[in-house]
């Protein structure tokens, strides 16, 4: 405040003393807008609806400004002129027309009056001096004078609350430099001294309710009159007034918009409020109005010592002294202290849970209702949980209910005691006559358990049509996901999904899952990180343990391999299915497609769906391959995979003997070549490819899917060759935890292969982890860079 | 089948005009004058332009016959409602601020001589000069004052308030044909002097006979001004509240009909100015280049 006299005082110094009379003075006032048009300015607030007339317009506020402005200049003998006095289309007027009425009307000076808007998402409040011209360089002059001389008495309301309190005045060709010298069209044409005057900021909506009372116009209006006055050197007035906003002095406003400063406060409506003189009477009195403002003031007052009373309902009365001081307006904004004649008392809790009862959830936060608003510092010291779980209080309805929730999910299966000790106060200062205990249980799920993903940590991804996959034990909300997945390359730019392409469970369902298809394709050979944010929940909010992060390569799956195409799978016709050794199926039917292929002009897809979720085969014969396999030789198979889990299996035939050789666990998304050793076949015997089955494993989640195949690969490499390793060392044999493997060439991954030609256990280093393997003989394929080694090793637990 | 041809021969004549209105030329003027120019006034020949600059302060003349600009003055306001009398004249009008209050002086500039001549000085309360048969009426605190070369004012007019004032043979007649609270604006006699154009605020351009009996209302364009005693030339803005969106001129008969826009409305185009013979019309815009337009009016 301090500051705002000094400026409005080094501003007086400035402009020099001129000496006019009041009757001397024609002022043109025009206030900005008119008619509820395209061009007005409409802010919807509680209860109006959209375009209502009597809800909050720009042009509204600026006639009851302008108007207020007229009869005060005119009760102290100025003339006036106004572009409106009305709001209807017809005032609406060009803006080069008021100008050229401003300048025929033989007034001295022009004022436009307009409130403002941000015209995005944030919010401020304060005022803004707007003159034709650059800043500083007025096309008229003393343009600016007026600008930066209203600024400090705008500024010196107390009964807003300016976000900015430092004075901003313009050139309006500097403020809206898109315009070039266009400019504001109001101030293009005048000859006279004017400025456009952006009084508050209307999209603020604590001040859009106070510019729903005409009376605070009227303070703006005696701000702008104040201004005139020291212009001109008009001499002082004798009268004062008193403004300010009557308010709760604790019970917070419950709304969601933007709030600054005091305007938190809850207004109090059709609060009276009394203006006493020195010897008790009663000369003014003042009723707050229902647009959520709580503004009061009393008008030209004499000057003198009062004593204002305010009674509102529900709240304490409230007696103040006061002074009024001529030409001056003096603020009192008051808090009222609301009556709470009874002591506090917790009606209601959740979570309510009795003995038999369900668990609830691990993450349920704590709440208490009450019958008054608490005082939250002593209800925060009151509250004990046990056994102690740390978490963070927030509060609702106006500080009626207190919500506590735990930083991490309550223990499993654990016995929970809530206690509000009597010492909670609620805001008046009185404690709760009695404590406040419940209890609950609580289920045995903590986390949002993940039942699959792709691409895992080290895995190889095909680069072109890439999509990430996670898959967990319940559905997970997708609404915030794009913020929670994020995949960055090898410098860590951000690389983009194809938003649109996600698809994801619905709200309920036997588990979650979302696929987030990967915009562009990878670059083969780079690569990427992928990360799961912890923050990935349910829809109760139950969320991953911990981040993932999973990098991966991206590769080519359709490289040129070793060995010779034995299926193409072109037609698919030559694959029948075999009702006989299918089992607990809906539906399986293959077909051929042109989508999704890796070569040629098709593949094939497999659309099967089970009948449950365990148990399930699905079997499809075929004669067409011709050529023959020995258990010396790998089938290599190109899949496009459903993340489902399940199970693709070979089956190879000789003179009636048929062996199933499991070719790969489908958890994987998009291209990739798997290869199966067949060592399980019997050696010396030439085995045909007389079948392809689809083994069901049990998971909610292996139930329907789609799988393409594409050609299948009879090597006898693995996809690679086989190559001499010197100084190879394979160690210790047997093994209980782990096997690890020396030789003169770095050693770039390990495969342990079990008799019947699967895959146990692989890893990408020079060491495997053999606990979880069964006790047994297998083969260790040891990858090099240009080959691989084979070793056998054996696995023996204690 | 009569009535059908009775229908088109009356409607025949109105296309043939609606045809007949073509812009033979436009062309940028004073592209290289140096500085942005506003407000621009066609002397009744079309033979000299007043205009000014950015902010109205000083006025210039331009004269087509040698291309050549003289400054006129360089005073406050000059710019704002300049005239050229019919007496050869020009008129325009000052201002001073003598603390905070406004003065203004009404002036006369006679181009041949080039010599500047105070028809009335620091008024308070003036009136725009109205031009009449051999100098200017000039109203302001002072009373009415009559340049001296006036014998036979004529008809003349000019608002005031809310009112269009008509002055005929000595006698004022006021009239209000039309409700406008913020005043009317930019009065004008047709060149023939059998018709009255003025713009009211908020109701658009009316024109009226000599009697005060409306014969049209033609919209809310603004500064409008005769272009031949038929036509009518005008700048049709629209704005956001705060500024310009759209700005063009366009071109109407004198009833409301036969409209034509003659630019395009994001030209920004503004400020039109005609002469007498209806063949000429200046303009200027946002960014303060002029523009002469030949019309071609076969009726």
């Amino acid at each position: 405040m301090k500051k705002i006299l000094l400026t409005i005082a080094t501003a007086m110094m400035a402009i020099g003393a001129y000496a006019a009379q009041p009757s001397d003075v024609h002022i043109y006032i025009n206030p900005g807008h008119g008619g509820h048009d395209s061009d007005d300015r409409n802010v919807v607030i509680e209860p109006f609806s959209s375009g209502d007339p009597n809800g909050y317009w720009e042009s509204n506020s600026n006639l009851a400004k302008g108007l207020d402005m007229r009869d005060i200049l005119q009760s102290r003998g100025f003339k006036v002129t106004m572009s409106r006095v009305t709001n209807t289309s017809d005032d609406d007027l060009g803006l080069e027309t008021i100008g050229y009425l401003a300048n025929n009307s033989g007034a001295d000076i022009f004022l436009a009056i307009h409130s403002n808007a941000t015209g995005n998402a944030s919010r401020v409040n304060f005022p803004i001096g707007l003159y034709r011209g650059y800043s500083g360089k007025p096309q008229v002059a003393k343009s600016d004078v007026l600008a930066n001389m209203l600024q400090p008495y705008l500024l010196s309301n107390q009964a807003t609350v300016w976000t900015s309190t430092t004075p901003s005045t313009y050139g309006d060709w500097t403020f809206y430099p898109d315009w070039g010298t266009q400019g504001l069209g109001v101030l293009r044409v005048l000859t006279i001294p004017g400025m456009l005057s952006e009084g508050s900021f209307h999209d603020y909506i604590p001040e859009t309710y106070r510019l729903m009372n005409n009376d605070f116009c009227w303070l703006e209006a005696w701000h702008f009159v104040k201004m005139i006055d020291q212009y001109f050197s008009i001499p002082k007035y004798t009268v004062g007034n008193l403004a300010g906003c009557i308010t709760d002095s604790r019970i917070l406003r419950d709304k969601d918009y933007i709030m600054y400063g005091r305007d938190k406060l809850n207004p109090l409506m059709g609060a009276k409020v009394t203006l006493q003189n020195s010897d008790s009477t009663v000369v003014a009195t003042y009723t707050t109005d229902s647009l959520y403002n709580g503004y009061y003031i009393f008008k030209m007052m004499t000057p003198g010592k009062y004593r204002i009373k305010v009674n509102a309902n529900d709240h304490y009365n409230v007696a103040q002294d006061v002074q009024i001081v001529a030409d001056t307006t003096m603020y009192a904004n008051i808090g009222m202290n609301r009556i709470r004649n009874t002591a506090p008392e917790v009606v209601s809790y959740s979570p309510v849970w009795n003995d038999g009862d369900s668990a609830v959830l691990c993450n349920i936060p704590i709440t208490m209702t009450f019958n008054w608003d608490m005082d939250t510092e002593s209800a925060e010291k009151a509250f004990t949980i046990t056994p102690s779980v740390k978490g963070t209080f927030t509060w609702e309805d106006t500080n009626y209910k207190m919500v506590f929730t735990p930083d991490e999910p309550y223990q499993a299966n654990t016995k929970y005691t809530v206690t509000l000790a009597k010492s909670a106060m609620h805001g008046g200062g009185t404690p709760m006559r009695n404590d406040v205990t419940f209890s609950f249980t609580t289920d045995s799920r903590r986390f949002l358990d993940v039942i699959g993903q792709f691409p895992n940590d080290g895995e190889n991804v095909h680069y072109s049509g890439a999509a990430i996959d996670i898959r967990c034990d319940r559905p997970i909300n997708a609404t915030p996901i794009f913020s929670q997945i994020t995949l960055t390359d090898s410098a860590g730019n951000e690389v983009a999904f194809n938003k649109r392409g996600m698809t994801n469970n619905k709200t309920t369902g036997s588990y979650g899952f979302i696929r987030l298809p990967i915009l562009s394709k990878l670059t083969v050979g780079a690569t990427y990180t992928l990360s799961f944010d912890g923050a990935i929940a349910d829809y109760n909010g139950i969320k991953l343990e911990n981040p993932i992060v999973a990098k991966f390569k991206a590769i080519d799956a359709s490289a040129a391999k070793n060995g010779t195409v034995v299926a193409n799978f072109e037609d698919a016709t030559q694959y029948t299915l075999n009702t006989s050794e299918s089992t607990n199926y809906k539906s399986a039917v293959v077909s051929n497609n042109t989508t999704y292929k890796l070569f040629d002009s098709k593949s094939m897809l497999l659309n099967y769906t089970f009948t449950g979720t365990s148990d399930g085969v699905i079997s499809f014969n075929t004669s067409a391959p011709t050529e023959t396999f020995t258990s010396n030789d790998y089938l290599g198979a190109h899949i496009y995979g459903d993340v489902n889990g399940n199970k693709v299996v070979a089956e190879l035939s000789a003179d009636g003997e048929k062996v199933l050789v499991p070719i790969c666990d489908v958890t994987f998304d998009g291209w990739k070549y798997v290869t199966a050793p067949l060592t399980s076949l019997t050696a010396n015997k030439a085995y045909k490819l007389t079948g392809i089955r689809l083994i069901q494993t049990a998971s909610p989640m292996s139930t329907t899917g789609k799988i393409y195949f594409d050609n299948f690969i009879k090597s006898n490499t693995g996809g690679v060759n086989k190559v001499a390793v010197s100084g190879l060392k394979v160690f210790p044999s047997p093994a209980a935890s782990v096997i690890s493997v020396t030789a003169d060439k770095k050693v770039e991954g390990l495969q342990l292969i079990g008799n019947n030609g699967v895959v146990v256990a692989q890893s990408d280093a020079s060491s495997i982890n053999v606990e979880g393997v069964a006790n047994g003989a297998y083969l260790l394929r040891i990858k090099v860079a240009d080959g691989f080694a084979i070793s056998k090793v054996v696995v023996a637990h204690k | 089948m009569r009535r059908l041809l009775l229908f088109l021969a009356t409607c025949l004549p109105l296309l043939a005009i609606a045809q007949g209105v073509t812009i033979t030329s436009t062309e940028p003027l004073l592209a290289d004058f140096g500085s942005a120019a506003y407000y621009p006034v066609l002397s009744a020949d079309g033979q000299k332009l007043l205009f000014t600059g950015e902010n109205q302060q000083g006025l210039n003349l331009y004269n087509f016959s040698d291309q050549k600009v003289t400054e006129i003055t360089t005073a406050e306001r000059a710019g704002f409602g300049a005239q050229f009398g019919k007496d050869g004249r020009i008129y325009y009008t000052t201002q001073k601020r003598v603390d905070g209050l406004c003065y203004r002086s009404a002036m006369s500039y006679d181009a041949v001589t080039k010599s500047t001549s105070t028809i009335v000085a620091d008024q308070r309360i003036l009136q725009m000069p109205c031009m009449v048969n051999g100098g200017a009426v000039v109203k302001s605190t002072k009373g009415t004052i009559t340049t001296s070369g006036v014998k036979d004012k004529g008809t003349y007019v000019y608002t005031k308030g809310s009112k269009v004032i008509v002055v005929k043979n000595g006698v004022e007649k006021s009239y209000s044909p039309v409700e406008s609270y913020a005043g009317y604006l930019w009065a004008s006699l047709s060149p023939d002097g059998q018709k009255v154009m003025f713009f009211a605020a908020g109701k658009g351009i009316v024109v009226m006979d000599l009697n005060g009996n409306v014969l049209a209302q033609l919209g809310k364009y603004e500064i409008p001004c005769w272009l031949g005693n038929n036509y009518i030339v005008a700048q049709n803005s629209k704005d956001d509240g705060y500024t310009y969106t759209s700005s063009q001129i366009v071109l109407m008969k004198a009833d409301g009909s036969n409209f034509k826009a003659l630019t395009a409305p994001e030209s920004m185009t503004m400020q039109p100015t005609t002469d007498a013979a209806g063949d000429k019309i200046v303009y200027t815009n946002a960014e303060g280049q002029l523009y002469l337009m030949k019309v071609n009016i076969n009726e």
